[in-house]
């Protein structure tokens, strides 16, 4: 068996385009962003525009909901960042194992369901009951009803739909795999 | 590290080491679709390992880690994930497979890694290409002793599965 495989001239096996291949690794490369950093700068920067824009209208046109809407959305901002640095410190000490790499995956897409557990709960949830409040102190139209409820809606069953099919599959794949590479 | 000089090295190493990572391709991707992408993943991860390689190991070491552990997780699913966003008829035709009269014992072999599970398929290939178990514990971050009775059951069934085929005489 052994001398069959080093008979193998391996490097016969393919051709390679080569001009293809450089196109591709560039494509993917500029592509390739991770998915906690898209989600985590994302949020960051929507929600720092948004509660800029908030505060600046509180303070031309004095408005209690305003104020504190955009401390609400600034203070998700500090939580993203603070959790963003926790998890850039943790992915350091990783070893560069086939190991270190499947444990630094395990604790990515960890990260990535507690991640998106407390958007919902911890951010969506909130953030619509403190809309309803609002509407119910400002007497808003049905429209209004109609339309902030939806959207507050949606979001929150599409952040527990990826979480649910995505997010927490993956997870179970990837110990299953550190599963068969550590047991004896 | 500038990006031409990432690219040069890369290039150093598709032309010195193309039959390790052609053997990690052939033993976890089947059609001639799964093994493009496959391949194009694997020289993306390489790519983009090469400012992080210290040289505290050999060139080919690092490379098999890299493209192992990039057929592992592309082996669990991640291959459907990936490939659904993208365009099929984007990703282009990178590899195309020789069709010379090859050794029927060499495909067998191949068909037999195959059926092992992902880890194990790792360890096959590190076998075959002599690394030591010190070596294949260093990749794989699990212990010598764990890879021990890891190799000696891949062997149990190899010589089981060659005994089979030539009791059936295929």
């Amino acid at each position: 068996m052994q001398k069959v495989w080093d008979e193998q001239k391996g490097e016969n096996m393919y051709v390679i385009n080569e001009s293809t291949l450089h196109q591709s690794v560039s494509r993917k490369k500029d592509a390739a962003s991770r998915r906690i950093n898209k989600v985590e700068i994302g949020i960051t920067l929507i929600n720092s525009t948004v509660a800029i824009i908030l505060f600046n209208r509180a303070l031309n046109n004095p408005n209690i909901w305003d104020f504190l809407t955009s401390a609400l959305i600034g203070l998700t901002v500090v939580y993203v960042l603070h959790f963003r640095w926790k998890r850039q410190k943790e992915e350091r000490t990783f070893d560069r194992t086939m190991l270190g790499e499947l444990d630094q995956a395990i604790s990515n897409t960890k990260y990535i369901i507690k991640f998106s557990y407390m958007m919902a709960v911890g951010y969506i949830l909130p953030m619509s009951i403190f809309y309803i409040v609002q509407m119910i102190d400002e007497g808003a139209s049905l429209k209004r009803w109609l339309i902030i409820g939806g959207a507050y809606l949606l979001a929150f069953l599409l952040v527990r739909w990826e979480r649910r099919k995505q997010h927490i599959p993956r997870k179970t794949r990837l110990l299953a795999l550190k599963k068969k590479l550590t047991e004896e | 590290m500038k990006e031409s000089e990432q690219r040069q090295i890369f290039q150093e190493w598709l032309d010195g080491y193309r039959a390790l990572l052609f053997k990690v391709i052939r033993a976890y991707a089947y059609s001639d679709e799964d093994q493009n992408d496959l391949f194009q993943e694997v020289c993306l991860q390489v790519f983009r390992s090469i400012p992080n390689f210290q040289a505290k190991s050999a060139v080919s070491t690092w490379l098999y880690r890299i493209a192992l552990n990039t057929a592992i997780k592309w082996s669990t699913r991640e291959r459907n994930h990936s490939r659904d966003h993208e365009n099929i008829a984007e990703m282009g035709h990178v590899l195309e497979a020789i069709n010379d009269d090859q050794d029927e014992r060499l495909l067998w072999l191949y068909e037999e890694i195959q059926k092992f599970n992902e880890i194990d398929r790792s360890l096959t290939l590190l076998l075959l290409d002599g690394y030591s178990y010190k070596e294949m514990s260093q990749i794989m971050g699990i212990s010598e002793s764990n890879i021990g009775v890891k190799i000696h059951r891949i062997k149990k069934q190899l010589v089981q599965n060659i005994q089979k085929m030539q009791s059936h005489g295929v």
